[in-house]
């Protein structure tokens, strides 16, 4: 990789390249692909292109518009990226926004991630807001759910744990004649072992599945074990 | 093409895996999407897999899984073939490929002594066809020159190798995708060989070797 560093102050319009750091403090407009070792955002940058980068670090606000391949991605403000994202690592503090697939090693933190396609990781745990437009697909899926609804099409996994954010439930006693909710919706949820709550599904399938409070379901398939909480509601449900 | 479909529910019950090794081997590649079939049923969407491509490729999962890790695996799987290259000596050393063929074929190799992945598939090929008595000699070349001038142009692309007789002529080419053939009636089908299924015994071979 070449040695040289790109730094921006204040505000500037430039072609992409290959460099050793990219550091934008300001705002950046980039046409064209950019490759580096370390990016770092405090400010606003808009890529017009693709993005590789081993970490990359964003404190405010980043417009990709293209493929993005990372080690480590945090994200400490906003992240629109319009392309597939390959990441080891994603840190999540605000919200990330993708339009096409994720591919991830591990995901975690706060806030809000919405992915048009589908999102595989060996491992995600957030808290907030989670929207996949295909399938979630996971070794370990612990979403508490927080702020608002969340929806994901499919989610399918070795171990599925859906909760309610304790704190919200606090808040959501204060303002329980308000609208506001954080509730998952899903067509399908599959994993070995399923812990579900305030969540809203149509067949939820397991060998150990646990149904919690203010749960929807169409129907339950179940291999080993089935319990079901009082305050949830479940259609139909079968061993087999 | 028409084909036999496995629905989720079934696949698993018959080969006794879990949902979190379904998705984890989706999730390692070694299932490709493609065999994720969606379909809406009168419960709401269901997924379906090709039958016998889906139960063959679990089978050789199962098999595997404990002796090597599922990275490489995946890259056993994966239809773009490796970059391989290896000299005639390995090959005959190996058994990857009978001497017959080799000495069949070794003018065309002559002027170099190492050989790629594609002409190793190539090897693979003619070889395996001469073994069932498929073809004779004189076709195993054709083919052999057909194959090593056409195959890069799919460029990993899946294909059928196809081998027509009539009257004791034989031609050959490679189809890509999945197609029907109708063929008149004097002409006999004397080979179809799906050529991502050859390549997966080809490196299942090579990397038992």
């Amino acid at each position: 990789m070449a040695a040289r560093n790109l730094t921006i102050n204040g505000s500037a319009f430039l072609g992409g390249g290959t460099f050793h750091h990219v550091t934008v403090r300001g705002d950046a407009t980039i046409r064209g692909d950019v490759e580096c070792d370390r990016c770092k955002v405090f400010g606003s940058a808009d890529m017009k292109g693709a993005l590789t980068a081993r970490q990359l670090r964003l404190f405010g606000q980043a417009n990709i518009d293209g493929p993005v391949r990372m080690e480590k991605m945090d994200v400490f403000g906003e992240a629109d990226i319009h392309g597939h994202a390959h990441l080891q690592h994603l840190q999540l503090r605000g919200m990330v926004r993708v339009e096409g697939n994720v591919e991830a090693h591990a995901i975690r933190g706060y806030g809000e991630l919405s992915v048009s396609g589908s999102c595989e990781a060996e491992k995600v745990a957030l808290t907030g807001v989670v929207r996949v437009g295909q399938t979630l697909n996971a070794e370990q899926v612990e979403l508490s759910l927080y702020f608002a609804d969340s929806s994901v099409k499919e989610i399918g996994g070795r171990t599925i744990s859906v909760k309610r954010n304790k704190t919200w439930n606090a808040i959501h006693w204060l303002t329980r004649f308000s609208s506001l909710s954080a509730t998952l919706e899903a067509d399908t949820i599959e994993g070995d072992e399923v812990y579900l709550e305030y969540t809203k599904a149509a067949i939820v399938r397991g060998e150990r599945v646990t149904i919690g409070p203010g749960c929807e379901i169409g129907l339950v398939e179940y291999q080993m074990t089935f319990a079901q909480d009082e305050h949830a509601m479940v259609k139909e449900k079968r061993q087999r | 093409m028409e084909q036999e479909l496995i629905s989720k529910k079934e696949l698993l019950e018959l080969t006794g895996i879990s949902y979190g090794q379904l998705y984890r081997w989706k999730r390692k590649k070694l299932i490709p999407e493609e065999w994720f079939i969606r379909k809406s049923t009168f419960t709401g969407q269901e997924t379906f897999f090709p039958r016998e491509k889906i139960l063959a490729r679990i089978e050789k999962i199962k098999e595997l899984k404990d002796e090597r890790s599922l990275d490489e695996l995946a890259a056993m799987f994966a239809p773009d073939p490796a970059t391989v290259v290896m000299t005639k000596e390995e090959i005959v050393k190996r058994h990857i490929v009978s001497d017959v063929v080799l000495q069949l074929l070794n003018d065309e190799l002559s002027d170099r002594n190492d050989v790629s992945f594609v002409q190793l598939l190539a090897l693979y090929l003619v070889d395996r066809l001469l073994l069932s008595g498929e073809i004779s000699m004189e076709e195993g070349k054709t083919i052999w020159k057909m194959f090593e001038s056409h195959y890069p142009k799919l460029q990993g692309k899946s294909c059928e190798l196809i081998v027509l007789r009539k009257m004791g002529v034989a031609t050959c080419f490679l189809a890509e995708g999945a197609v029907n053939l109708y063929i008149e009636e004097g002409a006999k089908l004397a080979v179809r060989l799906h050529v991502p299924a050859c390549i997966e015994e080809l490196k299942l071979k090579l990397s038992e070797g």
